[in-house]
């Protein structure tokens, strides 16, 4: 079997929904990255891609904390699999390899 | 799920509803509760109603809603395209009405449609068949339901008509006195406007040439603000003030004046001139031809002035009962009809001042006079509401024989399909999903039906119309043409509704284990379908069997009179020929060929007008009875080959002498209470004052078609006028006598139209419409038989298919060819045969009303049922035959080996 590809969205994605652990659903995703990203980025498009996740197996969910701001509608709260934190390490595993195969002078010439 | 109501939410967040703009668009909001992918519902709600909250904080409230309602138009039904079930641990089926299910109900339909060609073939014949049928009943019936209904005040306008009492009963007329229209114009505020019509039948002489124009209108100026009609040319408030004034439609003045002005030009027209020679109308307007859906039509529209000049007499209070012309009202908005109509009942008695006159007036809505009305002397031949339901049942019948061939044969195949049905359910499919899949295989071959059923009504179409006489198109009402797909649509489901529910409930694991075998299901119902069919088919057959028999009959039967050959001659008002006509007579009657020449003042074949006869009868007691009457020459009952029972006929006249004679006819005899014939000669008669003395008595022979009993007949001799000339000539030598009959009349009448017919032909036109609708019914009937006997070709192949197996063991343990197919034709046969036996009385009942509206007519018999029911049983027979020998003939090694 293929190994689950990981696109750039999905990462990003992903990666919130580790971030915010326990209160990580749809909307507050999307404000996140809204926020802190300065990404404009569209509901829908969030939603399909905590889908494809789920799909992907990266991710599960179960539902609950309806809250009345959302008219007493319950969440689908998202939580990282094992094998979303896999591919989350492996992620960074093989950007960090790629990081340090760049010269370090060039790493100091950037200013990093 | 933790659902809230929308009441619960409201009151959950009294802050914030402050305004409206804090609340998302609520057409958003509802597609978003409507038509989320399932099972996401609440989140969605929920996640949204946050995002909104958010956007409106970032952005602003416009920017809020837009990106609010984007969002939802991205996430519902049909444009999410994610897969939503795979988010539930246990297994979700895709909805029913998924785009992809769609498009695979497509596919598999088609798939299936072209697998098995013989059977789309059969049903897509059968459909388009009973669609061509419908389209084509269905334009007749909405061109029949429009008339007159293109006239803008329709629902105001009224024809007046009257009603004559008489000792024989009650007759209406459809016609008025010339007076009464200006008398309710003048005397009653109700109504708004009167026109009156005279339609008159004459020869018009233009550049040498005479012409017969059989549709002349003479009409009032108000005809234009009555009626919806337009000028092309001409004035229409003025254009009819002048007597001898014409109005022509453009085909008119195109015949007349091909491509020069008609405006102003003069025609003459052998019509109210005191010359008998013509007189001079100038042609004032041009009008567009009259719409064909209008229960009268027209060539030439002239001035109704030119009869109060002509005939000042017309408006005199005598003319009260001179019955001639169509007066129709333009009643005021809000009067009501019927209560008016009370109001001019006694009209002729209110303003004759006679307290006894038998004429009563009514009103008659325009838009019943059509299909509505049968009064004696309506302006045209009109239609009956009774055909509309005939012809509209026969419509539904068909379309029903074309939708159980459907379902039937459907229904028998789904033992067929069980596996197919089997496996889809097995891999997941739900009922659902398969009826709705089966639904749209039969919606896509009703909808190819139509398309195949378009073509062939638009090809059938030019003779449609020249059969019914009618302009139709298929376009013509928009409507229709979607009124025609809605129809199919609802057959496709109607028909493969019940095969979708037969299919779809196969249990999987019996029909893949391979129990299920027998198609004992649904036996009864497809049986008792095909009885149904049969039914139908036998209907109209057994109505082809009589109404033909009865057409023969009435064709065949003794008129009381010799018709063999008489050929008629018009004199269309010709003064010229009323004058000479004696030496005329000498002339021709000197041929060999010719048998005799005879003028009188009517037709025989299209009934006389009655009027009040004063007589007494065999003890001295006066009678008075309603007498049809018309006035002959000497030579009539001699040309006519007409008997006397007792006394004589008529003495030659010399010229200005008088006659008193009377002959009557047997049934008068009956009337007036005179026990023989010698009895009533001798006896006064007098009609209208006129004195006369009964001469002769002859037997009853036919003056009308024969849907009408023969009435009491008086016969006057002729003085002066007469209309109709009838020669017998030589049946041997038809052409030859034609040629010297008119041979003779141009050289006595060099002025006047040689206008001529034969007996058999304008008999035929008497029946015309019987014969036009016995044609059509025939047609139907064929196209009925061949629709039911597809079906059961359909049937049968399926059957025998279904027991090839079944064949194979019976022969190998010693049935023979002819048993199994016996056995096999049984299971078809039986059904014709309880048709037939649910039919005969049936039909033995539509046939024997029908049967009523003639006044000498078959009797029903046995033979017409049996002859028909054979007829079916022999085509199912035909039908079925082929496919048993040919199963029955199959090698058992064959059919047997697979297991």
């Amino acid at each position: 079997m293929k190994r689950a590809f990981l696109g750039e969205l999905e990462e990003v994605v992903l990666l919130t929904v580790a971030a915010l652990q326990e209160s990580a659903y749809c909307a507050s995703i999307t404000q996140t990255i809204d926020q802190q990203m300065a990404r404009s980025i569209s509901f829908p498009t969030v939603h399909t891609t905590l889908q494809r996740l789920q799909e992907k197996g990266f991710v599960s969910s179960q539902m609950g904390g309806a809250t009345a701001e959302r008219g007493g509608r319950q969440k689908r709260l998202f939580t990282v699999t094992a094998a979303g934190q896999r591919a989350l390490i492996e992620c960074r595993h093989m950007r960090s390899q790629l990081w340090e195969q760049i010269p370090t002078q060039v790493i100091q010439l950037w200013g990093v | 799920m933790g659902r809230l109501t929308n009441g619960e939410e409201n009151e959950s967040q009294p802050l914030n509803r402050r305004t409206a703009a804090r609340r998302p668009p609520s057409w958003a909001a509802w597609l978003l509760s409507r038509f989320s992918p399932p099972g996401l519902e609440d989140e969605l709600q929920g996640d949204l109603l946050e995002m909104y909250a958010y956007w409106l904080k970032t952005g602003g409230v416009r920017g809020a809603r837009w990106r609010y309602a984007l969002a939802v138009l991205r996430l519902i039904r049909p444009f999410s395209w994610t897969t939503t079930g795979q988010i539930h641990d246990e297994y979700q089926p895709l909805s029913t009405l998924h785009p992809d299910m769609i498009r695979n109900y497509f596919k598999t339909a088609f798939r299936n449609l072209l697998k098995n060609r013989v059977y789309s073939l059969i049903n897509l014949v059968g459909l388009s068949a009973g669609l061509t049928c419908f389209t084509l009943i269905a334009l007749w019936v909405y061109n029949e339901l429009s008339y007159d209904t293109f006239n803008q005040h329709y629902d105001r306008i009224f024809r007046v008509t009257t009603t004559k009492k008489s000792e024989n009963g009650r007759s209406t007329f459809a016609r008025t006195g010339a007076v009464v229209a200006n008398t309710l114009k003048d005397n009653y505020p109700e109504v708004e406007q009167t026109v009156r019509l005279r339609r008159r039948e004459e020869v018009v002489q233009q550049g040498g040439k005479q012409t017969l124009e059989s549709n002349i209108i003479f009409t009032d100026p108000s005809f234009f603000d009555v009626f919806s009609y337009r000028l092309i040319r001409g004035n229409p408030a003025t254009a009819l003030n002048e007597p001898y004034s014409m109005i022509l439609t453009e085909s008119t003045a195109r015949n007349y004046f091909g491509d020069k002005d008609p405006m102003g030009q003069l025609l003459t027209v052998f019509l109210y001139d005191s010359t008998g020679r013509g007189a001079n109308y100038t042609i004032t307007g041009i009008i567009p031809d009259p719409p064909k859906n209008a229960h009268f039509t027209f060539s030439m529209l002239g001035s109704f002035r030119t009869l109060e000049v002509f005939k000042p007499e017309i408006l005199t209070t005598e003319a009260w009962s001179e019955q001639g012309y169509y007066t129709y009202l333009l009643l005021k908005k809000g009067v009501d009809y019927q209560a008016f109509a009370a109001k001019i009942a006694h009209l002729y008695a209110t303003h004759t001042g006679d307290r006894q006159t038998d004429y009563l007036s009514n009103l008659q809505p325009l838009a019943d006079i059509h299909l509505r009305s049968q009064l004696k002397e309506e302006i045209a031949d009109t239609g009956t509401i009774d055909q509309i339901y005939i012809f509209s049942t026969i419509g539904l019948f068909i379309l029903l024989l074309a939708g159980i061939n459907y379902t039937n044969l459907a229904t028998a195949r789904s033992v067929g399909r069980a596996k197919e049905v089997g496996i889809k359910k097995v891999v997941g499919a739900i009922k659902s999903q398969l009826i709705l899949s089966y639904l749209v295989e039969s919606i896509i071959i009703a909808l190819l039906a139509l398309l195949v059923s378009g073509l062939v009504s638009q090809l059938m179409l030019p003779f449609f119309n020249q059969f019914t006489g009618k302009d139709l198109s298929l376009v013509d009402p928009p409507l229709l043409l979607l009124f025609l797909t809605g129809i199919t649509v609802l057959l496709g489901i109607l028909s493969g509704l019940y095969p979708a529910f037969v299919l779809s409930a196969f249990k999987p694991v019996s029909v893949l284990k391979g129990a299920f075998k027998s198609s004992a299901r649904g036996v009864v119902l497809r049986q008792s379908l095909v009885v149904m069919q049969f039914v139908i088919t036998l209907l109209l057959i057994t109505g082809i069997v009589v109404i033909y028999t009865q057409m023969a009959y009435i064709k065949h039967k003794d008129l009381g009179y010799d018709n063999e050959v008489l050929l008629f001659l018009k004199v269309n008002g010709n003064a010229d020929v009323v004058q000479r006509y004696e030496a005329f007579r000498a002339d021709l009657a000197a041929n060999p060929l010719i048998g005799g020449v005879t003028a009188a003042t009517s037709s025989i074949l299209y009934g006389l007008d009655a009027v009040d006869a004063n007589t007494i009868d065999r003890k001295g007691k006066p009678v008075r009875a309603m007498t049809s009457r018309f006035l002959v020459d000497a030579n009539y009952l001699a040309v006519y080959g007409i008997n006397l029972l007792a006394g004589k006929n008529f003495k030659a006249l010399a010229a200005g002498e008088t006659s008193q004679s009377v002959i009557v006819n047997e049934r008068a005899l009956k009337q007036f209470g005179w026990k023989n014939a010698e009895d009533a000669i001798g006896k006064p008669f007098t009609v209208y004052g006129q004195p006369g003395t009964i001469i002769g008595v002859v037997r009853d022979f036919h003056f009308n078609s024969l849907q009408h009993a023969i009435d009491p007949l008086a016969i006057y001799q002729r003085t002066a006028y007469f209309s109709r000339i009838t020669v017998r000539i030589d049946q041997r030598q038809t052409s030859q006598a034609v040629g010297i009959i008119k041979r003779v009349w141009a050289k006595h009448f060099p002025n006047a139209l040689f206008d001529y017919q034969f007996y058999d032909l304008a008999l035929a036109e008497r029946y015309q419409a019987e014969e036009r609708f016995s044609t059509i019914l025939s047609a139907f009937s064929a196209l009925s038989l061949l629709i039911a006997c597809l079906g059961l070709y359909g049937l049968i192949s399926f059957a025998t298919f279904q027991k090839t197996k079944e064949i194979g063991i019976r022969k190998i343990v010693g049935a023979t060819v002819g048993g199994i197919v016996v056995l096999l034709l049984n299971d078809f046969l039986k059904p014709v045969v309880v048709a037939g036996l649910i039919a005969t009385p049936v039909a033995w009942y539509l046939m024997h009303e029908w049967l009523q509206n003639f006044a000498y007519r078959i009797s029903l018999s046995w033979w017409m049922f049996a002859g028909a029911g054979l007829l079916v049983l022999l085509m199912a027979l035909l039908t079925v035959s082929f496919q048993s020998i040919k199963a029955a003939l199959v090698n058992p090694v064959k059919s047997l080996r697979s297991e």
